[in-house]
């Protein structure tokens, strides 16, 4: 069932993308977020698609594996989609039911919905697909050091968050594991009702939090018996290097944005 | 009848960079009423095959028979209930799967799933409980508050109680201290003579292959090298060797005998064997030096 989901797992190979910094491809990915919305006509989402296709080509990930990545979430973008194209408030009507119709500016924006849908979910790929989890904790606990300043605990909650990073695969180990003991024992997921489906589940989080919370309090421990203290400075193992290979990368998404404002503008 | 895999093989996640293929071509056969034991080192493709003659994975090729169930590739999720009540499985760390309030209800819980009424499965789920030697005044606590052997205990329990013919165990003694882990290989050791079952065992016990199967089944990178008795296994010095697979302590101490010349007239399963082996050789010894 999850294992369909490339969104979010890592591949580790070796590739210009996978060698970039984890600062720079979080920073890169959120900025791409905001670069797309810069992409109002035809022009700039075809230039924005090349480039995406082209991102994805650097980091040696075979486009069929991204396909596959935006598949699980094909009911999200569907039903996005549908409501853009018939709901839309203005426009040239082509068609009309009851309360549903379709103008023409509804079709487009549908259509713009649905690649910038697509794109966005390629670029994410695109980051947890090259960088490890350990990797992209990291980078978050530098990019959040500015919050320091407001007494946001940042240490703290860049532990909790490589942790959890951390116990993601295990827990869905358990999961999966817990799920095939019971269903060894009669208990059925696929059939039956909306209730019935609900109460399959008690058998599966009762022992799923029990589990974490052991898990919890030994770990807990075993990081108390090895000196872990709240509060205290510590020194950091892993040290992230920007290379000029960041700074590019950089520079080519300030290109992007430049070209598509062009676009946006004077097209 | 028993258990027949015909040319399976199993892929995880196929058709994606995660791709793993756990089983490859496996063919194997399990009598019915015979104790197998099934060994490798890790990531061999044991539980994979576990999870497959339990309908919890459907083959990416191949037939799986068990009883009078075929398992193909185009089996629905649906069918597969048929296999899940003939087949008892035991996972590793069981107590992890407890979740009712009392133990009682936590063992009635298989036998419930698999339709039997309030009152019957009441009864198998006490039947069990007295099977697996859980005292009865433990029966209507929460199974959280018991110690981790005896959550061993209920959870095995709660798999005993659905009356399986095919009692399938994936290390059920791991983490157990010494004793714990002797009354738990005698139970099953004692249900399979009992009830007629057929028991699969995974384990990298090999004291426990020797002692309680009469069937060996070795696996090496999702496949199948070798079927066969214990002791014929066991026998075979170099080809353990060959295949990093470890010898039980009477076998290597019989070995080591061999090596200073004293024979024995067989191989002994367990230390009591070996007394009476020892026994019997001496008192061989004994008559022919009196002849003489």
């Amino acid at each position: 069932m999850m294992n369909k989901l490339i969104v979010g797992r890592f591949l580790p190979k070796d590739s210009f993308v996978h060698r970039m910094d984890a600062r720079a491809k979080v920073l890169l990915s959120i900025a791409y977020i905001f670069i797309i919305f810069e992409a109002t006509n035809w022009l700039g989402y075809l230039i924005m698609g090349l480039f995406t296709i082209a991102v994805t080509s650097l980091t040696k990930v075979s486009l069929k594996t991204y396909i596959q990545g935006i598949k699980p979430l094909i009911w999200l973008i569907t039903f996005t989609v549908f409501i853009q194209m018939f709901f839309a408030p203005s426009g040239h009507v082509l068609w009309n039911y009851w309360i549903f119709k379709v103008t023409d500016i509804g079709l487009l924006n549908a259509v713009y919905v649905l690649v910038r849908f697509i794109l966005i979910i390629m670029m994410s790929t695109v980051l947890t697909l090259t960088t490890s989890p350990l990797a992209i904790a990291d980078a978050l606990e530098y990019l959040m050091k500015p919050l320091l300043k407001i007494k946001f605990p940042v240490y703290e909650v860049s532990l909790m968050l490589s942790i959890a990073l951390r116990f993601v695969p295990t827990l869905m180990d358990e999961t999966e594991r817990i799920m095939n003991a019971q269903r060894a024992r009669g208990v059925d997921f696929a059939n039956g009702g909306i209730i019935k489906r609900v109460k399959a589940l008690v058998p599966i989080l009762i022992p799923l939090f029990t589990n974490a919370m052991k898990r919890a309090i030994e770990l807990g421990d075993a990081m108390e018996a090895r000196g872990y203290q709240i509060d205290k400075p510590r020194s950091r193992y892993r040290i992230l290097v920007w290379h000029r290979r960041d700074t590019m990368a950089c520079l080519v998404f300030g290109l992007l944005l430049i070209i598509l404002i062009i676009i946006k503008h004077f097209i | 009848m028993g258990i027949k895999f015909e040319s399976v093989s199993f892929t995880y996640q196929p058709q994606t960079p995660f791709a793993y293929q756990a089983l490859e071509n496996v063919s194997l056969e399990i009598p019915t009423n015979s104790y197998t034991a099934l060994i490798g080192h890790t990531g061999s493709g044991k539980s994979t095959i576990l999870q497959l003659l339990d309908g919890l994975l459907i083959p990416t090729e191949g037939l799986i028979t068990v009883n009078d169930c075929r398992i193909t590739p185009q089996t629905k999720q649906k069918t597969l209930a048929t296999v899940r009540s003939q087949v008892g499985m035991v996972f590793q760390f069981p107590e992890n799967q407890l979740f009712e309030q009392t133990v009682l209800a936590d063992v009635m819980f298989g036998p419930l799933n698999f339709g039997k009424s309030k009152e019957a499965a009441s009864r198998l789920a006490k039947e069990a409980l007295r099977l697996v030697g859980l005292p009865d005044d433990l029966w209507q606590q929460s199974p959280f508050e018991l110690s981790g052997g005896q959550m061993r205990r209920v959870a095995i329990a709660g798999v005993l109680a659905l009356e399986p013919k095919i009692l399938v165990l994936d290390e059920p003694t791991a983490g157990l201290d010494p004793k714990g882990r002797l009354e738990i290989m005698q139970m099953f050791a004692q249900l399979y003579q009992a009830k007629k079952l057929t028991v699969i065992l995974v384990t990298h016990q090999m004291e426990d292959v020797l002692r309680y199967a009469n069937n060996v089944i070795v696996m090496d990178t999702g496949k199948v090298v070798k079927t066969t008795t214990p002791l014929t296994l066991f026998a075979d010095e170099k080809w353990l060797k060959q295949h990093q697979l470890a010898t039980p302590k009477v076998i290597q101490f019989v070995q080591k005998m061999k090596q200073n010349g004293i024979e024995l007239t067989a191989l002994p399963t367990n230390v009591t064997e070996l007394a009476d082996l020892l026994m019997q050789k001496i008192k061989i010894e004994g008559d022919r030096q009196n002849d003489e």
